[in-house]
């Protein structure tokens, strides 16, 4: 089959690998219709993440048909259309039970790498890393999917795959992020970062009607979508958030700040050098430079809460200011198994379009290119999502176009 | 290492030798009293001073000498003689200690079972440590793989008390290894308190060997156990053996095999 596979810093290529097979009873295999690029497969691409080697197969986002089940796997069949959440969770140890998916005691098959990193080793993931399972990711024609029961949704017929394909990681990683920070009636969210997850952080704070949605960002079509979809921005380049923010809040400040942009900020001012400073330095391993000002511009006892990917070490943190101000902080990769049902409630109702943020549609062919123009921010590149089928319907098309008609 | 009493490191914390059984065999003068990192820097500075000095200066050819020594051989005269160490207990006896706990969500009876009186199933956790092999009548055969040969002893399970614990001891052999397995109910599950204490021919320079050569008892004992709470939980072991990979990592998989 065909997938994309990490080779080195800014270098993924995609080329000809074996077909995955089923490894244990519980597995499938799921022939790919849709994957997607993530903003976290950029920290990858940048090769900021620990523990990825040359070889593997990157991307946690996709949909497809169910070819091949094992022994143990009862509620799926061949040819059902599923989504399939980025978390690989066992559904059956003490954080799944609680429903805490991401956190699964399980999955990972490295548990060691990470508990020596982190203390405690969480659920596998798709295509990211080493430390967190080394699953060959869903940038591919062919994925396995481990405890498949777990770890695939079907897709009703009234809905395609395209719609359904960020239920799989952004729509729930937004969502979940305003659940996190508790967005209830009349606040006001701060959202920095007007990325996939940003925006969905936008549409799901929407739901649970905040006063304001102030939407921070630096790149024109992010702020663009950001205020289409009903935010007031802030672009960092001429305004100054920690300014600007209280100036939108009557001063006191936002209620809620979501983190959307983690650990690659890029900012302004001299938080910003320093950071890149010593980010280049190899001193740090993440730039805090959003989340300081999250907690700057949070309201006292507000609640900032963190969607955006950090990976290792971060420097000069003002938590004297959270600890002023009594702030609340929650974060954590998504339980996306939570989310998804009442998610894709959501979309068969129309309440939400997931489709509205998609600004390329490419042939998995193409990945590399697409890595290379959504790492550059160029074209317009919004979110990439990539169809495994795109050629063959592609020369398809042309023998049909250029078929000569068949004499009776 | 100091341990807390209340800590779970005291219910099965034996080590076969304390300092004294050290001294009484005459080791005192070379066990070794200076931390890795110490002795990284005392033999790379020792080293540079050596070769700067060889020939030219007495004084820093001596204090060259002196370090390499003190940075490869561990010991440091003068901290003896101010009664003083900076590596850790385990480095000075030369002894390696394992203990490792993980909460499985299943019964006690059935992990006691299942660890106890299924004879392969000591061997699969002892594995990562050791080939072993049942011999019958609780007794096997452990094959420690040290950096320069493999050593052989017979261990006996003993001290059974079903179904909370049994230890294991070394019967004859080369390799001094005894340990337990503990199990108590929690409210989250089962608790599997498994310690492993081992004792090779050649103490610290052996053990820091096998932890370069990647065979860091600490992890493979983890992941051991990681594995049977996995397949007690989920039925399955979670796996990536045999799952595609690109050019890449067939690259370097088969510059491994033919180095």
């Amino acid at each position: 089959m065909k997938a994309l596979v990490f080779h080195g810093k800014m270098d993924v290529r995609v080329e000809t690998v074996p077909d995955p097979q089923l490894l244990n009873p519980k597995d499938a295999i799921v022939q790919v219709t849709r994957t997607a690029i993530c903003g976290s497969d950029l920290h990858l691409y940048h090769g900021l993440m620990p523990a990825l080697e040359p070889g593997d197969i990157l991307g946690h986002e996709f949909t497809g048909v169910v070819l091949e089940v094992g022994s143990k796997v009862r509620h799926l069949k061949k040819g059902d259309r599923v989504v399939v959440p980025f978390t690989i969770s066992c559904g059956n140890c003490f954080h799944c039970k609680k429903h805490e998916y991401s956190l699964c005691d399980n999955s990972n098959t490295n548990p060691t790498l990470q508990e020596a990193a982190y203390g405690a080793s969480t659920a596998g993931l798709y295509g990211y890393t080493h430390m967190l399972g080394g699953y060959a990711g869903g940038q591919a024609e062919f994925v396995r999917v481990p405890f498949a029961e777990v770890g695939c949704l079907k897709i009703p017929d009234q809905v395609s795959d395209e719609r359904a394909l960020f239920l799989s990681d952004i729509f729930p990683t937004g969502f979940q992020a305003v659940e996190n920070a508790g967005v209830g009636e009349g606040d006001t969210v701060a959202v920095w970062g007007c990325g996939p997850v940003g925006l969905f952080a936008i549409k799901s704070a929407q739901m649970f009607g905040p006063e304001k949605v102030i939407a921070i960002d630096g790149v024109d079509e992010r702020l663009e979508l950001a205020r289409k979809i009903g935010a007031v921005v802030v672009d960092y380049r001429t305004e100054n958030p920690l300014t600007r923010i209280p100036e939108l809040t009557g001063g006191r400040g936002a209620d809620c700040c979501i983190d959307a942009v983690g650990m690659e900020s890029h900012g302004f001012g001299p938080g910003a050098i320093y950071d890149k400073a010593k980010h280049l330095l190899r001193l740090q391993t993440d730039r805090p430079n959003v989340l300081r000002q999250a907690i700057q511009t949070c309201r006292k006892g507000g609640t900032v809460s963190i969607p955006g990917v950090y990976g290792g070490l971060i420097d000069k943190l003002n938590l004297g200011s959270a600890f002023g101000k009594g702030l609340t902080f929650k974060m954590g990769q998504t339980h996306v198994q939570k989310y998804m049902k009442p998610l894709l409630e959501k979309i068969v109702n129309g309440e939400i379009d997931p489709t509205f943020l998609i600004t390329h549609r490419d042939s998995l062919l193409d990945a590399a290119e697409a890595y290379r123009r959504f790492s550059d921010k160029e074209d317009g590149c919004i979110k990439v999502v990539l169809d495994p089928l795109m050629a063959s319907r592609r020369v398809l098309e042309a023998v049909e176009a250029t078929a000569l008609p068949v004499a009776p | 290492m100091p341990v807390h009493p209340g800590s779970p490191l005291a219910v099965c914390y034996r080590p076969f030798m304390n300092n004294e059984n050290i001294e009484s065999n005459g080791q005192k003068s070379r066990h070794v009293n200076v931390a890795s990192w110490e002795r990284f820097v005392s033999a790379g500075a020792g080293g540079l001073l050596l070769t700067k000095s060889l020939g030219r200066s007495l004084p820093g050819t001596v204090l060259g000498a002196a370090l390499a020594y003190r940075g490869l051989s561990g010991h440091c005269h003068l901290y003896e003689s101010l009664n003083h160490s900076t590596a850790p207990e385990e480095h000075q006896s030369g002894e390696v200690r394992v203990l490792r706990v993980v909460t499985i969500e299943a019964p006690r009876e059935e992990l006691f079972q299942f660890f106890r009186h299924t004879p392969d199933r000591f061997a699969e956790i002892m594995s990562p440590l050791a080939e072993v092999t049942p011999l019958g009548d609780d007794r096997y055969r452990f094959l420690i793989k040290g950096p320069f040969k493999t050593y052989e002893s017979i261990t006996r399970v003993h001290n059974t008390r079903e179904p909370e614990s049994f230890e294991w001891d070394t019967e004859s052999g080369e390799v001094e290894h005894r340990g337990s397995l503990r199990l108590q109910t929690s409210p989250w599950g089962t608790e599997v308190s498994v310690e492993v204490c081992y004792r090779v021919p050649g103490g610290h320079l052996t053990s820091a060997l096998s932890r370069l050569t990647g065979r860091e008892p600490h992890e493979t004992l983890e992941r051991a156990l990681r594995q049977v709470k996995a397949r007690f939980e989920t039925g399955e072991v979670p796996t990536v053996e045999g799952q595609p990979m690109g050019a890449g990592k067939q690259r370097l998989v088969r510059d491994g095999a033919t180095a």
